[in-house]
């Protein structure tokens, strides 16, 4: 068990590509840190610069209170599950698994119960002696995590370890690994560029976007409080409504906070993550609201989501009512409480004089 | 129905065309075994007759007797197990650097190599001959291996079979403490095992059967190798011994044959190889 730090770091390839700017970010011992982004943001090169699979331009490593940087992957005792399981193909899978804890030079016994226990934990116990061709994708990737677990390391790496699976079959993986966690206590890298995985895995999110860190914080933090324009439109299903303002700044909603005006359902139901319930009747005075047409409608289940086109543009809206169909006139509105707003440079603004003085009526409403 | 018909039809043709074309290949070597048999008075008989006569497996012992028959195979035997493994020592650190080592040097380096394939040894062989007789290494065995350590047909072969492993299983290895000759051995070469075969016969055929760079290289008798000792059989007289020429011949295929045969499903996987993905 350890924490990882970066200081300083910088990756560039080839000379020219500049995919890691000035990274400083310490992930606590213990904790299980999603990295998050679209793809080219530079979590993967992360990941891989931790294992050591990648060497930094500039700047340190540390793992505990250790400087890795110069150290070699197989001597830095963290294990890694790739997207593409990366088993050996030709081997068993119990040899998969004893590959690496032989050249740790386990002693043979000791290896025996490893395995025997590892295999248990993943529920491969029946597979023991196949070859990875016979495997499903879920049991090579649990070949995959059994020999990351084998190695008792300090450190989890995770490079978008679900993608490759179907979606019943992520959604196992996703609680069975969180179950892992708990069990094992160690620390968690996980990557995916998927803000669902992020949000329902982690108990840190760290979200980045063209090399740099957008914010770091528990998932409730910066789905709730996102520090700027990027990660309240990354963060949530959809994202949040973000516009610009006539003056310049931006402001935004999440598609939960808002309602149909005059209809029962107004400014969002509870909301699942909602740290303020139920807004009251959003047609009040205080609510902004705009008037437009219903353009797409999509059913969730308990939920529906519309996209109603007004002359903010299309403003997403997430509720549990279905009363509207395509191409009906709707009101959308928003109690004033629920708007978020950023400046010009897309940078969250928390000061509520500022608010105020950019808030001044001028919302396109 | 008539549509069924007609494609029955054309399998058929297609059976017999194909039939036809194995015919082609196949009669040589039957051609070779027939004569084997035969005597010396029938090899002259015109029209030829297909089988012999009498099987005479006493022609096989002449060839065998003439021209340090055995040890001409013993010498061959050697020199393309000496080049195969002398390959294999130098492939398989090239081609590994060349698929997974990152440096600017990779794409001029890989093109030298595959120039190289286009030169043929009728090219190079006066200068490396002149070489390695101011070695003073002329009629030794040195000559007839050394030149073909570096095959580049099979650093070309190698590394393209390399290139499709995925890149994850060599960082896997590497997490799990592997140094880059263990990977190579434990890791990489199972994954590309047709390769590595189909290579190795193509190598072994071709320096088995070389005539060419043997006869340029040495002038000993004791050095001389398996296709030259047939050769010879036919320079003894005046009168050719066709029958023992084949003979002769015919025990110069059959280790190929033997060795070809198991491993044929090998070369046709080693031309469509897929890594579990």
């Amino acid at each position: 068990m350890a924490s990882i730090e970066f200081r300083g770091v910088v990756k560039v390839y080839d000379k020219k590509n500049l995919v890691i700017d000035d990274l400083n970010l310490l992930i606590e011992d213990g904790s299980f840190t999603v990295l998050v982004g679209p793809s080219g943001c530079g979590k993967t090169t992360a990941l891989r610069i931790i294992a050591g699979l990648e060497e930094v331009t500039k700047g340190s490593v540390l793992i505990g209170d250790e400087d890795v940087t110069k150290k070699e992957p197989g001597d830095r005792d963290v294990a890694m599950v790739f997207q593409n399981y990366a088993i050996y193909p030709h081997m068993t899978v119990k040899e998969n698994i004893e590959f690496g804890l032989v050249n740790a030079k386990v002693p043979k016994a000791e290896r025996e119960v490893v395995v025997a226990a590892v295999l248990k934990q993943v529920g491969l116990e029946r597979h023991v002696d196949e070859k990875p061709s016979k495997l499903s994708g879920g049991q090579r990737q649990r070949v995959a995590l059994a020999r990351a677990i084998s190695k008792k390391p300090r450190v989890f790496l995770m490079d978008e370890p679900l993608s490759n699976l179907d979606a019943k079959l992520r959604n196992q993986m996703r609680r069975e690994l969180v179950e892992l966690h708990n069990k094992l206590k160690t620390t968690f890298v996980f990557v995916t560029h998927d803000q669902i995985e992020a949000m329902t895995m982690g108990d840190c999110i760290v979200i980045m976007c063209d090399g740099r860190i957008r914010q770091k914080g528990a998932p409730q933090r910066v789905y709730n409080d996102p520090d700027n324009v990027f990660v309240a439109r990354f963060i949530g299903d959809p994202g949040m409504n973000v516009y610009p303002m006539e003056g310049g700044g931006f402001f935004g909603f999440r598609p939960r906070k808002v309602g149909f005006a005059g209809s029962g359902d107004n400014g969002a139901g509870v909301d699942a993550s909602g740290d303020d319930g139920p807004a009251d009747n959003a047609s009040g005075d205080d609510a902004v609201s705009w008037p437009g047409r219903v353009a797409a409608k999509e059913i969730l289940g308990s939920e529906v989501l519309y996209c109603v086109k007004t002359k903010l543009g299309d403003v997403m809206l997430k509720t549990s009512s279905a009363g509207r169909g395509m191409d009906d006139l709707a009101t959308v509105s928003v109690p004033r409480k629920n708007l978020v707003f950023f400046d010009q440079n897309e940078d969250r603004v928390r000061d509520e004089n500022e608010i105020r003085r950019l808030a001044g009526g001028r919302l396109g409403a | 129905m008539n549509n069924h018909k007609f494609a029955l039809a054309r399998r058929g043709l297609e059976m017999l065309g194909l039939m036809a074309l194995a015919c082609v290949f196949v009669f040589p070597f039957f051609w070779i075994v027939s004569t084997s048999f035969k005597t010396l008075m029938e090899t002259a008989r015109y029209p030829p007759s297909l089988l012999p006569e009498n099987f005479n497996p006493i022609n096989y012992a002449a060839a065998f007797a003439s021209n340090n028959f055995p040890r001409a195979g013993l010498n061959s035997l050697f020199i393309v197990l000496a080049i195969l493994v002398l390959q294999m020592a130098v492939i398989l650190p090239a081609s590994y650097a060349l698929a997974f080592k990152k440096s600017r040097l990779e794409k001029p380096l890989f093109a030298l190599i595959l120039i190289g394939l286009m030169v043929p040894d009728q090219v190079t062989f006066l200068p490396v001959y002149l070489l390695f007789s101011k070695l003073k290494l002329i009629n030794t065995y040195v000559p007839l291996i050394v030149p073909f350590a570096a095959s580049a047909f099979g650093i070309f072969m190698v590394t393209q079979s390399f290139r499709q492993i995925p890149k994850d299983v060599i960082e896997a290895a590497k997490l799990d403490k592997s140094s880059s000759l263990k990977t190579i051995w434990k890791i990489l070469l199972p994954s590309i095992r047709p390769t590595i075969i189909c290579f190795a016969l193509f190598s072994c055929i071709t320096h088995w059967n070389d005539y060419f760079w043997p006869f340029a290289m040495t002038n000993q008798e004791s050095l001389r190798t398996l296709p030259m000792a047939v050769a010879k059989l036919s320079s003894v007289d005046s009168v050719k011994q066709w029958h023992v020429i084949m003979a002769g011949n015919t025990m110069l295929i059959l280790p190929l044959l033997l060795v070809y045969l198991p491993c044929s499903k090998w070369i046709k996987r080693a031309f469509a190889y897929n890594g579990v993905k």
